[in-house]
């Protein structure tokens, strides 16, 4: 681990992502709780313990890209080996920038039309845009990761050919 | 329109092969195909990515994988290990059928393949090795008996058909028990065999006292099934909320009990499954677009219409169906396989009279059987790094195991009552 992604800005979506799952086991062990053993249920923990999930997942994926944990399929850069890998793991890297940007923009106007529409959350009754918002902060933070990949391929700190650990 | 399919096909197979990430793959096929079909709004793929998230039923899928963190940081393994080596440590290849009972044991806690495999196997190989057997052997049981994670529930591959195919998740936890054992039988069955022809023997028999103790010590993690399954069966609990009690009780277990965390493994073990959870969800995001614009472009007729023409006979054409999500599962990521496919071929099966849950389980099966096989076997990767064999050595001698279980995946197929029996 590098000196900087001990900082805190480094390990927020790290933070985010897990502390999301957290506080969302929390919620629905609490429901159980209450519902069996209390004979009691709230009906907002569910819908923010899914939303928690929903934006676990979208920062979560940043955090995977930096960890190098999604999935992929890997023939091709292993078949082709050495000198193949670089240009095709930097391809690969861009599309997903690409991807990204692109994913961050489209959702970016969804979180417009949502601002304008003013849809509330069925039992939360808070702004629909805030859960629709995990996408695009999601995808963007991810495009930044990847291009901060990308820089790592280009100066050499990153080796291009995939590790066998999953 | 038909051109529309093809370049999203092609665009999928062009960036799968680039080695994007399976998930943004999957979307930039989408994109390709919002832009080019010129039909779809953009706002399509973003709604879809949030709404596929936003269901109970998937929240099963992190409770899992966290419960499976817990143990897999605790001592449950070796507990059940020995378990394993008092029942059937005695018969001719006795550390095989340790490692295959084990994996059974240990799918019942966990939802994945590959974690079965680090588990098992990372301490069967090294002791197996140990006691005179070959390395490839053991490395082979080891990897393919991991496949028995995801059959024997909790899985997450079944929870992610189920909310594909719309069928309850309940109810293929249950119908995955029998196929699971059934598995577990025909791989002890091929370890068998293949012991004998080596020669390798069996330990001592344990004694009925023997026996108990080390129940007694394993209990800790055999309530695990008892909870999941139990609370499911006997319909107090929906799966996430099996999987949420499962979570709560490995903590309690591990934490309080055995006193085998601390605080700065509890943070690991919410860190790696935010990880998994994000590697699995974005590719289920994505792939539920796909399905949709698929569904939208009326794939799946064409689909049943191309197959029936082939012939109406259901003993050729789900052999067929079979051949081919074995190739699919080859190279191509289980889940990946299973949320494409499902919208595609559940409608074909349907036609042939095939039960929803039945076929979730065959899928299941036929997919764990591509975690074995070259160039997308996660197992295969995970038994070379804790064996210290190359991935062509191991591919190889995973063969004879490969073989029992298309085998028992035809039996499996074409005998219903071993997955619906228990429902």
């Amino acid at each position: 681990m590098s000196q900087n992604s001990k900082s805190l800005l480094a390990r927020v979506e790290e933070i985010f992502a897990a502390s999301s799952l957290l506080v969302m086991t929390i919620l629905i062990a609490v429901q159980v709780f209450s519902r069996y053993v209390l004979q009691y249920s709230f009906e907002w923990s569910e819908e923010l313990a899914r939303y928690l999930f929903i934006w676990a997942v979208y920062v979560g994926c940043s955090y995977a890209t930096k960890q190098d944990k999604h999935l992929e399929v890997t023939i091709f850069r292993t078949i082709a080996g050495g000198r193949f890998a670089k240009p095709v793991t930097l391809l690969s890297y861009v599309c997903t920038t690409v991807f990204c940007f692109t994913c961050a923009w489209w959702g970016m106007e969804m979180v417009q039309f949502l601002m304008t529409t003013g849809q509330k959350t069925p039992a939360l009754e808070i702004k629909m845009y805030w859960v629709f918002l995990s996408l695009p902060v999601g995808m963007f933070l991810m495009g930044l990761r990847t291009i901060e990949r990308i820089i790592g391929v280009l100066t050499g700190k990153i080796d291009p050919v995939p590790s066998a650990e999953v | 329109m038909e051109f529309t399919i093809i370049i999203i096909f092609a665009s999928l197979a062009f960036f799968l092969l680039l080695s994007v990430p399976i998930g943004i793959a999957i979307g930039l096929c989408v994109a390709v195909g919002i832009v080019f079909g010129d039909i779809l709004p953009p706002a399509f793929l973003v709604q879809k990515m949030i709404t596929s998230l936003d269901v109970f039923p998937l929240m099963a899928v992190p409770f899992f994988i966290m419960a499976g963190e817990i143990m897999q940081k605790g001592s449950m393994a070796q507990r059940l290990l020995k378990v394993s080596h008092s029942f059937v440590g005695h018969v001719t290849g006795g550390m095989a059928h340790i490692s295959v009972l084990t994996s059974m044991f240990y799918g019942a806690l966990s939802g994945s393949s590959p974690a079965t495999v680090a588990a098992v196997g990372g301490i069967m190989v090294p002791s197996m090795v140990k006691e005179g057997y070959s390395r490839r052997f053991a490395a082979a049981v080891n990897t393919s008996a991991g496949c028995l994670g995801v059959m024997i529930p909790p899985s997450v591959p079944l929870i992610i058909y189920g909310t594909t195919a719309g069928v309850s998740v309940g109810d293929l936890f249950i119908a995955g028990v029998g196929p699971g054992i059934f598995v577990g039988i025909c791989l002890m069955i091929c370890s068998y065999v293949i012991s004998r022809r080596h020669g390798y023997g069996g330990g001592k028999k344990a004694t009925f006292i023997e026996k108990m103790s080390a129940l007694k010590e394993a209990l800790v993690a055999l309530m695990v099934p008892l909870i999941v399954l139990g609370g499911i069966y006997g319909g107090l609990t929906t799966p996430t909320e099996a999987g949420v009690i499962a979570v709560v009780y490995a903590f309690i277990a591990e934490g309080l009990v055995l006193r085998t965390l601390d605080w700065y493994k509890v943070w690991d073990i919410f860190r790696n499954t935010a990880i998994t959870t994000a590697s699995i969800f974005i590719v289920v995001a994505t792939a539920t677009a796909l399905g949709q614009i698929l569904l939208f472009y009326n794939v799946p007729d064409m689909l049943v219409e191309i197959l029936v023409g082939i012939s109406d006979n259901k003993y050729v054409l789900i052999p067929i169906i079979l051949v081919f999500l074995l190739i699919m599962g080859t190279f191509m990521d289980a889940l990946a396989n299973i949320l494409i496919l499902t919208p595609l071929l559940l409608p074909v099966m349907k036609h042939l009279g095939m039960d929803p849950i039945h076929f979730g389980i065959v899928m299941i099966v036929a997919a764990s059987m591509g975690f074995l096989t070259p160039p997308v076997g996660v197992n295969l990767f995970v038994g070379c790094s804790i064996s210290n064999l190359s991935i062509e050595r191991l591919s190889v001698a995973v063969l004879p195991f490969l073989f029992t279980m298309c085998v028992a995946l035809l039996a499996i197929t074409f005998i219903p009552a071993l997955s619906l029996g228990l429902l």
